[in-house]
């Protein structure tokens, strides 16, 4: 690899890093609990190793945010690394939450991801996210009708959810 | 939280980890990159080395042996060495770069293929790896059978070789009976889990890929399978059966027919017990598994 490929190499990643590691962490969070930044790594190293095939056909961080969904996914299947922690044991996990309440609204959140198809909850993380839907009917590989369509019913099931909801409050 | 924006707002008011934190695993990565790249190359060429000491070794056998069966051994070990390397490297074939980088219905697709290649060649293992190594061992262990010298005790000869024979051969059935549990119980499911991913993309409806029971079992397994406590026993067995038949035959070699080989072949016995502890996986622990999956 010559210097200027590898300098560019560099820049992009450096790019990534910088605007993407709030979402990453997020995701981490959701999908690794405690190993969160194991995953973080294996995200990294596969955005690493993706470089030099990156095309410019979609942007930057929506290519890397790709990988890293996706990259979670796979980190699920392999259950001891991807055990999810009950509640309690979570709180191992480094948090930025300024208060209690914002750390018991995003338990909830995480609860709620956990009550969802993989499908869906790829989907509502990339809605939380501000994806557009065109940017997540890019990431789907499916039309915005169906992203739209899916998301409306995530709407649904979460009334339906808080309905049922009985955590101990 | 009353709605997917108050969601919205929960969700990104949080950060899993700093940001310094993670320019420390950048750095990391970047940097540790090729030493990842040379790890698998160096894997790949300890299987191919290990594939051309395999040939050289074998090969004047296969020209200069005055033995048919000895022959015949020392060719298929050949042919063993040039088929599982191969078959190995097709099965791991997968561009971990298209892989990350596409999109999630891509995405599945390639897992799909992957496990599928995978399973195939798990339910195929007898074929392609089990018998390129059982053939030439059985005709190692009936050679004897066929080579007469003053030594020879035809009813010892007969019955060592008949223990070694119904030993190797229990054994390989134990490693084809692990590789078929290990399909059935890891892969199978988690080709089932992506499948149902796919459906679940193509359809808009509530039926498909709901997180009720189906994917527990997937969440549940692992990488690998816990060991059964009948399944150690058996482990132990016969690596028990087959050390002490190796044994005994070397003493029968020491006793009747050469005793140089006789002790070589009981020195021998303690390596194939370990080396039949290992591939049986009878010393590993079972992982604790989560009580309950959120």
């Amino acid at each position: 690899m010559d210097t200027t490929a590898k300098r560019l190499r560099e820049e992009r990643f450096q790019s990534i890093i910088d605007e993407n590691h709030v979402r990453f962490g997020r995701i981490a969070r959701v999908y690794a609990g405690s190993d969160a930044e194991d995953l973080v790594q294996e995200v990294l190293l596969q955005v690493w190793r993706s470089l030099p095939d990156y095309d410019s056909k979609s942007k930057l961080a929506t290519w890397a945010y790709r990988i890293a969904l996706n990259t979670a996914i796979s980190w699920r299947r392999h259950a001891t690394r991807g055990k999810r922690l009950p509640p309690d044991n979570r709180q191992g996990t480094e948090t930025l939450a300024s208060s209690a309440t914002a750390w018991n609204e995003f338990e909830l959140l995480a609860r709620f991801l956990d009550s969802l198809s993989e499908v869906d909850r790829v989907v509502l993380v990339m809605y939380l996210d501000d994806l557009t839907y065109q940017e997540m009917a890019e990431s789907m590989g499916v039309s915005d009708g169906a992203i739209r369509t899916r998301i409306s019913r995530i709407r649904n099931q979460l009334q339906t959810w808080k309905a049922n909801d009985d955590r101990p409050r | 939280m009353t709605d997917l924006d108050d969601l919205k707002a929960t969700w990104q008011s949080q950060s899993g980890i700093t940001q310094d934190r993670f320019e420390r695993i950048g750095s990391k990565v970047s940097g540790s990159s090729g030493l990842l790249q040379r790890k698998i190359f160096h894997h790949d060429m300890a299987e191919t080395a290990a594939a051309v000491l395999v040939i050289c070794f074998c090969l004047p056998g296969v020209f200069y042996s005055t033995n048919a069966i000895a022959r015949m051994a020392f060719g298929t070990a050949i042919l063993g060495a040039l088929i599982i390397p191969l078959v190995l490297w097709w099965g791991r074939q997968r561009k971990p770069m298209v892989l990350s980088a596409s999109n999630f219905r891509d995405f599945v697709e390639v897992e799909i293929s992957f496990l599928e290649r995978q399973i195939f060649l798990l339910r195929n293992v007898a074929w392609w790896y089990l018998l390129p190594c059982y053939i030439p061992m059985e005709l190692c262990f009936v050679s004897p059978l066929f080579v007469r010298t003053h030594y020879s005790d035809r009813n010892a000869t007969i019955w060592g070789t008949a223990l070694l024979v119904t030993f190797s051969t229990a054994f390989m059935v134990y490693v084809w009976w692990m590789n078929q549990s290990c399909r059935k119980r890891s892969l199978e499911p988690l080709l089932q889990y992506y499948v149902d991913m796919r459906a679940g993309l193509d359809r808009e409806d509530d039926s498909v890929m709901q997180m009720s029971d189906a994917p527990t079992e997937f969440l549940l397994s692992c990488n690998r399978p816990p060991i059964s406590k009948r399944r150690r026993w058996v482990g132990i067995a016969l690596t028990l059966a087959c050390t002490l038949s190796v044994v005994g035959f070397g003493i029968y070699c020491i006793t009747s027919f050469d005793a140089r080989t006789g002790k070589f072949i009981v020195g021998c016995a303690p390596v194939i017990g370990i080396l039949m502890i290992v591939i049986t996986g009878i010393w590993r622990r079972n992982p604790t598994l989560p009580h309950k999956m959120i």
